[in-house]
């Protein structure tokens, strides 16, 4: 239960983070601790419930949860990667703040 | 057997792969020739692997052959910019992900594979968007990107709580089955639901999660428009409809908020703020991305009415016209350097370019949902389909949707045949991007017309469920 | 049969022929269109004598086409304007390929809507009629072009979506798709919503005021050819889908909604005449005259006997002949004179008589002149709408004799006074006006003398669709 509400508590922090933080360097950081938070919770559900009723028979839930918050690694990392280039190529004109990129309406 | 499933997104990968190496060479056009080479074999596969006889099993491997095709044709309508700017041959390769990401989303039957594909997919989205090459088009990527992020964090949480309540299988029918006996709480499952949803609807730029559409369709490239406007919501509504329409999904095992109603609402929400809001665009590309959205709100009516090939029939005959519609923006520019982009200025292109203007009359009057073309096929049959399961009101909403269309997709018409003469245009640089649209309205006429001919009117009944 | 089938392809491969012969020859594409027209013409005269008058079980082409006593008068006149316009619009300077293309488009379209014998057939071709005519007013009409041509497109567009979800609604109700011998009503309580949304699009077309603001518009800044189409067949889809579609789908509806529909049409009758006498611009004066007329068709579609519905199918047919003429006319005189403000004309029976007799001919048909054809009709109509109504028909004779007043100070004001010196050395109407004129006057005479063409033709499919409907 507790590794549930921490996944929550990290995961609302990153949110969090990107609805407040004024500098794209920091709201691509809690991107990645908002995105970690999700992959906890994963890790954490699947170990936690995965021997319980309903369970497929002969599947470990729980390896099987993390083999995928493994693959999520992969894809959250892919996903900060992308960001950060853009922001390289935003910050090569000056801009670095998230009040900097309203030229884009909508 | 898994193999031919496969194979489309591993050619589809293959080819854009080969455009990365060819790039690396510095052989730009052989780099774009290899992605459409791998479209073009994605697409293929399918299609060489059709069982003999009709039936529903036709309906995926011809819808991959479509989304494949349109891209082909993208990457066509593409070729002058991907052959003579430095960032082109990347376009290319990342349009061959795209279409190989999109192919997974639409042949895959489980959740974790699902979470894989739309990732790819909006990965891929993010860069041909930066790669529109104008400060605008990194800003809309940044944003982008933040939501997509965003989106994601939430997609991972429902798919976790599905997939633990499935008891770590991630299919979608053992989803629906197994969640009436998880562990999880029913509050929970139908939270994880309806994120599941929204979720999807971000993807595919539906009511209230569309921010993103306008800003990124205008600010790429149109060839990349063309591609992310068409193919991207073609795989995402092909997979809601595969994942939120089986049996065993009835308003019985949750709690609160069925993903059904969740889901009526906003396809209502997208009809109606996707045609008001185009209403008032006067950029012919802004006005396509909000259009885009009332689009997606006719398909999705045809995922409450349980009728997931009416659909994925509707959303890819708009994803068809759409695309052209965006390369034919590319086309008038190529033609004319200068024009700014807005549809009144398209003034007088019925008599500058005839060809081009028909094309994209066709193409016009295709989205608006005028019979004889096939917009009207998927609309004719997703809102029989609606009537069918006693969704009339959404029906009736659909079709106010589609005349209230007419009001700015007949402003391009209005303007191209209405209004006087322009000034003669340069000579035309490149033909590639005009030949692009020319094929997708002449498709767009037979695939509107054939069911005239073939089987009659009454074949739709077979697209109807 | 076939020879159905054949009647939809000849216009549309004569529109083909017509825009790519246009590229290659010039002048040709006028001369290919009559000929199309003409060959139309005789197909649909063969189409007619060989075509069973008591349904149209078994003479459709697989199930798509058929033709009988009600859609035949229709097809026929569909036939005759079609030659008609390719007369009067001979002259066309601008883009004439694509001009008599889209004409022969329009043709074929407007044949599919009345030889279709599937519903959803019915709609495809309803929905084709739209684009050319939307190209015709906004690419080769008048100054006002551009707003008409909209108007037209939205108005006729949100009436036949709806009119679609009520297709859809019957479908789902039971209803079969084929029209004619085997079509069933739908439930009772199906029926209100079908019909109600099957009435939205035919009212716009016919049209049933109020939902008339399109026409007189988009009449008005037509070219010639659109401007006779438009009058002299398109309104007619509305009524013929009303006999077709919505009575047999939905009778206790249509005969629920009989009274207000009929209040509607009087209201029609008189409102359009009083327009019509407020008109300084004769082309504008014939558009209102035309809502007047098809006031009655919507009085006699509403009293819904067997009679009245003969008697709208007897109205329609006149109502196409005696518009089709006046617009004709019209355009005729705004090829020489550039205007058609009244009070600029004048005293044209001398300056040009075979134009002024011609018009004081249509004027007295527009009338309602015994002898000529629109008296048949609208006596049909007054009766039964006297026994179905009783004295509120003072309205439909005040309508009448406004019809008179109208007409005959238009003759007297264009036709007779003092000569306009401006118009003195107009040129007359040439060989191919005249033959136009003579195709329309021909049954003009002929319906007025000889009514039974028609009600012999269509009373007998009424009678059998009435009885059916078991009223």
């Amino acid at each position: 239960m507790s590794g549930i509400v921490v996944a929550c508590l990290l995961f609302s922090l990153g949110l969090y983070g990107v609805l407040t933080r004024r500098e794209i360097v920091a709201v691509l950081a809690s991107i990645e601790v908002m995105l970690g938070g999700a992959t906890l919770l994963l890790v954490v559900l699947s170990s936690t419930y995965g021997t319980g009723a309903g369970t497929a028979a002969g599947a470990n839930t729980a390896a099987s949860g993390q083999a995928v918050a493994l693959l999520l690694l992969a894809v959250v990392a892919a996903e900060a990667a992308v960001g950060l280039a853009v922001l390289v190529s935003l910050v090569r004109h000056g801009k670095t703040g998230v009040d900097d990129i309203q030229r884009v309406r909508g | 057997m898994t193999w031919t499933i496969i194979a489309p997104t591993l050619l589809a990968a293959a080819g854009a792969v080969c455009a990365l190496a060819f790039d690396a060479f510095g052989m730009r056009r052989s780099a774009s020739g290899a992605a459409v080479a791998g479209a073009v074999a994605a697409g293929a596969v399918p299609l060489a692997l059709l069982p003999s006889s009709v039936s529903v099993a036709w309906v995926i491997p011809v819808l991959e052959a479509a989304v494949a095709l349109i891209t082909a044709v993208t990457l066509v309508g593409g070729w002058r910019r991907s052959t003579t700017s430095s960032s082109g041959p990347m376009s290319a390769a990342l349009g061959g992900l795209v279409l190989s990401a999109s192919l997974l989303v639409m042949i895959t039957h489980d959740m974790v594979l699902l979470l894989v594909g739309l990732e790819a997919m909006g990965l891929a989205a993010y860069g041909l968007t930066a790669l529109g090459g104008t400060a605008e088009a990194r800003e809309a990527t940044m944003k982008y990107v933040i939501q997509g992020a965003v989106a994601t964090g939430l997609l991972i949480i429902g798919v976790s709580v599905l997939f633990v309540a499935s008891g770590g299988s991630g299919g979608y029918a053992q989803v629906v089955t197994a969640t009436g006996a998880s562990p999880f709480p029913r509050s929970a499952i139908a939270l994880a639901w309806a994120l599941l949803a929204c979720v999807l609807a971000f993807k595919c730029g539906a009511f209230p999660f569309h921010w993103w559409a306008p800003d990124v369709y205008e600010h790429s490239s149109p060839p990349a428009a063309a591609l992310l406007a068409s193919v991207p919501k073609i795989a995402v509504v092909v997979a809601t409809a595969q994942l939120f329409v089986q049996r065993g999904l009835s308003s019985t095992m949750l709690t609160f908020a069925t993903p059904v109603a969740l889901i009526a609402a906003l396809a209502a929400g997208s009809i109606v703020f996707g045609n008001l809001a185009a209403l008032r665009q006067r950029s012919m590309r802004r006005m396509l991305a909000y259009s885009g959205i009332a689009q997606v709100g006719y398909a999705l009516v045809g995922v409450v009415s349980r009728a997931p090939v009416a659909a994925m029939l509707c959303i890819t005959l708009y994803g068809l016209a759409a695309a052209g519609a965006f390369l034919s923006v590319e086309a008038v520019g190529d033609g004319d350097p200068s024009w700014d982009g807005r549809i009144d200025t398209l003034a007088g292109l019925g008599s500058r370019r005839p060809r081009l203007a028909a094309a994209i009359a066709a193409l016009m009057l295709s989205m608006t949902g005028i019979p004889l073309l096939a917009g009207f096929v998927g609309k004719l049959a997703v809102f029989s389909a609606a009537v069918d399961t006693g969704w009339t009101w959404l029906a009736v909403l659909g079709v106010v949707g589609s005349v209230v269309s007419f009001g700015y997709y007949g402003r391009v018409l209005g303007a191209a045949y209405l209004t006087g003469d322009g000034i003669a245009g340069s000579k035309v640089r490149s033909g590639a991007a005009e030949a692009a649209t020319l094929l997708t309205a002449i498709a767009v006429v037979i695939a509107g017309m054939a069911p005239l001919f073939v089987g009659g009117l009454a074949a739709l009944s077979l697209f109807a469920r | 049969m076939t020879i159905l089938l054949v009647l939809v392809a000849v216009p549309l491969a004569g529109a083909v022929v017509a825009w790519v012969g246009e590229r290659m020859h010039e002048g040709s594409a006028r001369w290919v269109a009559l000929a199309t027209t003409t060959v139309q013409g005789a197909l649909t005269v063969m189409a007619m004598s060989t075509a069973t008058v008591a349904g149209p079980a078994g003479s459709g082409g697989n199930g798509l086409v058929a033709l009988d006593g009600l859609s035949g008068p229709l097809v026929s006149l569909t036939a005759l304007l079609g030659i008609v316009c390719v007369l009067a619009s001979w002259s066309t300077r601008r883009g004439p390929g694509a001009y008599f293309g889209l004409l022969l488009w329009l043709q074929a379209a407007v044949t599919a809507v009345f030889l279709a014998a599937n519903i959803l057939a019915l709609y495809v071709a309803w929905e084709a009629v739209l684009i050319p005519m939307w190209f015709l007013i906004g690419v080769w009409g008048h100054e006002g072009r551009r707003h008409a041509a909209m108007k037209f497109f939205v108005y006729t567009f949100a009436g036949s979506a709806l009119m679609l979800v009520g297709i859809l609604v019957a479908l789902r109700n039971g209803a079969s798709a084929s029209l004619g011998a085997s079509a069933f009503a739908v439930a009772s309580t199906a029926q209100p919503a079908v019909f109600w949304l099957l009435l939205a699009g035919l009212a716009v077309k016919i049209p049933v005021w109020p939902l008339h603001t399109w026409l007189p518009d988009a009449h008005v800044e037509a070219p010639t050819a659109g401007s006779i189409m438009l009058a002299g067949i398109l309104l007619k889809m509305g009524g013929y889908g009303f006999i077709r579609v919505a009575l047999p789908l939905a009778p206790e509806a249509a005969t629920a909604a009989g009274p207000l529909l009929a209040t509607l049409g009087v209201i029609g009758i008189v409102y359009g005449a009083v327009m019509a006498l407020a008109q300084t611009d004769l082309k504008r004066l014939i558009a209102y005259s035309s809502v007047s007329h098809m006031g009655f068709v919507v009085l006699a579609l509403a009293v819904g006997t067997p009679a009245a519905l003969t008697a709208a199918v007897l109205v329609m047919v006149a109502h196409g002949v005696t518009s089709a003429l006046l617009f004709l006319l019209a355009g005729a005189l705004y090829d020489r004179t550039r205007t058609l403000e009244v009070a600029r004309l004048g005293g044209l029976q001398r300056t040009i008589p075979a134009w002024g007799t011609a018009f004081l001919f249509g004027c007295l048909a527009s009338l309602g002149l015994p002898g000529l054809a629109g008296f048949p009709g609208e006596l049909l109509t007054f009766l039964e709408g006297f026994e179905a109504y009783g004295w509120w028909m003072v309205a439909v004779a005040v309508g009448v004799v406004l019809a008179g007043v109208y007409n005959l100070r238009a003759v007297r004001r264009v036709a007779h006074g003092p000569e306009v010196p401006a118009w003195k050395g107009l040129a007359d109407l040439d060989w191919r006006e005249r033959l136009a004129v003579g195709l329309l006057a021909l049954p003009i005479v002929a319906l007025g003398v000889w009514p039974s063409l028609v009600t012999s033709a269509a009373s007998p499919v009424v009678a059998a669709l009435v009885a059916r409907m078991g009223r």
